[in-house]
């Protein structure tokens, strides 16, 4: 785990959710509920969320405010979820997206 | 300045572009304006369905399945790709009364030779999986189709230089008038004159407009229709939607249920389409609102009525994001048919125009019927249903 514990300006950073276990393409990652997805995924090491549609290229973390759209996963079977703005749910099963991605796939809110 | 032409088209959108390339495939000098820029119009504003199913039996829905046999050679013709797809197409039934009224109506359009049918709540489920519960049954037809209409009006363009069409946007007819030759003499905002032997105009919901220009009231008025458009996403279904409740309200009026927030409805005329372009993104509409004039803007109430309708009949769109919300004029009529053939008259002068939110499916047979009329090949008395009529707006 990588995570920021002494920030020069904020000081002592302390997260403040409990420690939850989350499925990552299928590997358990934990994380802390609340924080963003995309924070838990860059904090295990993490860093392509996503492949391109028409390349193939990979993407991860960009703008981490909402906006660019790049950091999108399957989440819990939506695709097109900004995971940097997505916080933390305990059980969550989170998707590497493929191009537009697909409906879906583990266990899901889908109905 | 001064041009020259054996048909000046005012109007280049779809239809305009269409009526252009026919005619100049016949061998007549074509020149198109436009006062606006391409695409701007409804041509730009639109979804960019072949459907078929929406038609009711007669003229229109004969023209609208010649319409489709065309577009699936029109490639091969204009040369170029026109992103001509057939996803077919799903009317959504609620109850027993809207059943009712779509199972006459699906047996009227058979009887005209569509492929359309009744399907039950399995076949339903098994195409649409994540369609509401609450629909008992659909219609079908694998026929219903869609192009991209910025590709076929490109494909117009190109084709019809190739054979001396001329198309100018930017440009629009300020005054006309005859000369004594008796050719129409038309003064546009460049300050050119064109010197013509036939006027088409094919100007949509603002055919009347020009329509003034020549003294003649071509009884065509802008209906708005306000679209949502979303994200990419993984396809929803295997066919495009709509829902019969709006049918329902067209066929038989009386059988309109009262609804919550039944004046906003009717203020709207809400109706739901849902259809997936060529790029994965879906369109949602939309609404039909008669007292908007020519106001190009999108409001925050049909925003909601149209999100809310979606989500109540496809759960799921409540997780996809909306992307762009646009407003549109349809070009409508009083009796909801288009408006093609010679204004009664005024010798040289034809309007085609007037097709409501058929524009898309109807371009290719509306340009074909006016070349046929001008090269005599399609007399008129066979198209007493569109010629220009008396009507009142």
């Amino acid at each position: 785990m990588s995570r920021i514990a002494e920030h020069p300006i904020l000081g002592p950073l302390k997260p403040s959710g409990r420690e939850v276990s989350i499925l990552v393409d299928g590997e358990e990652v934990i994380a802390y509920e609340g924080e963003m997805i995309a924070a838990a995924l860059m904090a295990s090491g993490r860093r392509v969320f996503r492949y391109t549609e028409k390349r193939r290229e990979p993407r991860g973390l960009y703008c981490a405010i909402g906006r660019c759209t790049d950091c999108v996963m399957i989440v819990n079977g939506i695709p097109n979820v900004r995971t940097c703005v997505t916080p933390v749910e305990p059980g969550m099963i989170i998707e590497t997206q493929r191009g537009i991605g697909r409906w879906g796939g583990g266990d899901h809110g889908i109905h | 300045m001064k041009r020259y032409c054996d048909s000046l088209v005012i109007g280049g959108g779809i239809i305009g572009l269409s009526c252009g390339y026919y005619l100049s495939r016949e061998g007549f000098k074509v020149q198109v304006i436009d006062s606006m820029e391409f695409g701007s119009g409804s041509s730009g504003a639109c979804d960019d369905m072949i459907l078929l199913q929406s038609k009711k039996p007669g003229v229109v829905l004969e023209l609208a399945m010649e319409s489709l046999e065309m577009y699936r050679f029109l490639h091969m013709e204009l040369g170029c790709d026109l992103g001509f797809k057939q996803m077919g197409g799903m009317i959504l039934i609620e109850n027993q009364e809207e059943l009712a009224v779509m199972e006459e109506f699906v047996s009227s359009q058979r009887s005209c030779g569509l492929n359309v049918d009744i399907v039950d709540r399995e076949e339903l489920r098994r195409r649409q999986p994540h369609v509401s519960d609450r629909f008992i049954s659909s219609t079908y037809s694998p026929d219903d189709s869609q192009v991209d209409p910025f590709l076929v009006m490109k494909g117009f363009i190109n084709a019809g230089q190739r054979l001396g069409m001329e198309v100018r946007y930017r440009e629009a007819a300020v005054t006309a008038e005859k000369n004594g030759a008796g050719r129409w003499q038309v003064l546009t905002s460049t300050g050119c004159i064109v010197e013509a032997e036939n006027v088409v105009i094919s100007a949509g919901a603002w055919s009347n407009i020009v329509g003034g220009l020549f003294d003649i009231s071509i009884p065509i008025f802008p209906r708005r229709g306000q679209l949502l458009i979303t994200e990419k996403i993984p396809p929803i279904g295997e066919t495009n939607l709509w829902s019969a409740s709006y049918m329902v309200t067209k066929l038989r009026p009386d059988l309109a249920k009262v609804r919550e927030n039944q004046s906003e409805y009717n203020e709207l005329g809400l109706g739901f389409s849902f259809t997936r372009t060529a790029h994965g993104n879906y369109l949602i509409g939309s609404t039909r609102e008669e007292q908007a004039g020519f106001k190009k803007l999108v409001d925050y109430r049909a925003l909601e009525a149209l999100s809310r309708q979606v989500a109540h009949i496809i759960p799921l769109m409540r997780h996809v994001h909306i992307i762009r919300h646009i407003a549109g004029f349809r070009p409508a009529t009083p009796d909801g048919k288009m408006i093609l053939g010679p204004w009664p008259g005024k010798e040289g002068l034809y309007v085609a125009s007037g097709h409501e939110g058929d524009g898309i499916a109807m371009a290719p047979i509306t340009g074909k019927l006016l070349s046929d009329i001008f090269t005599g090949r399609k007399s008129i008395t066979n198209m007493k249903e569109l010629i220009p009529r008396c009507m009142v707006v």
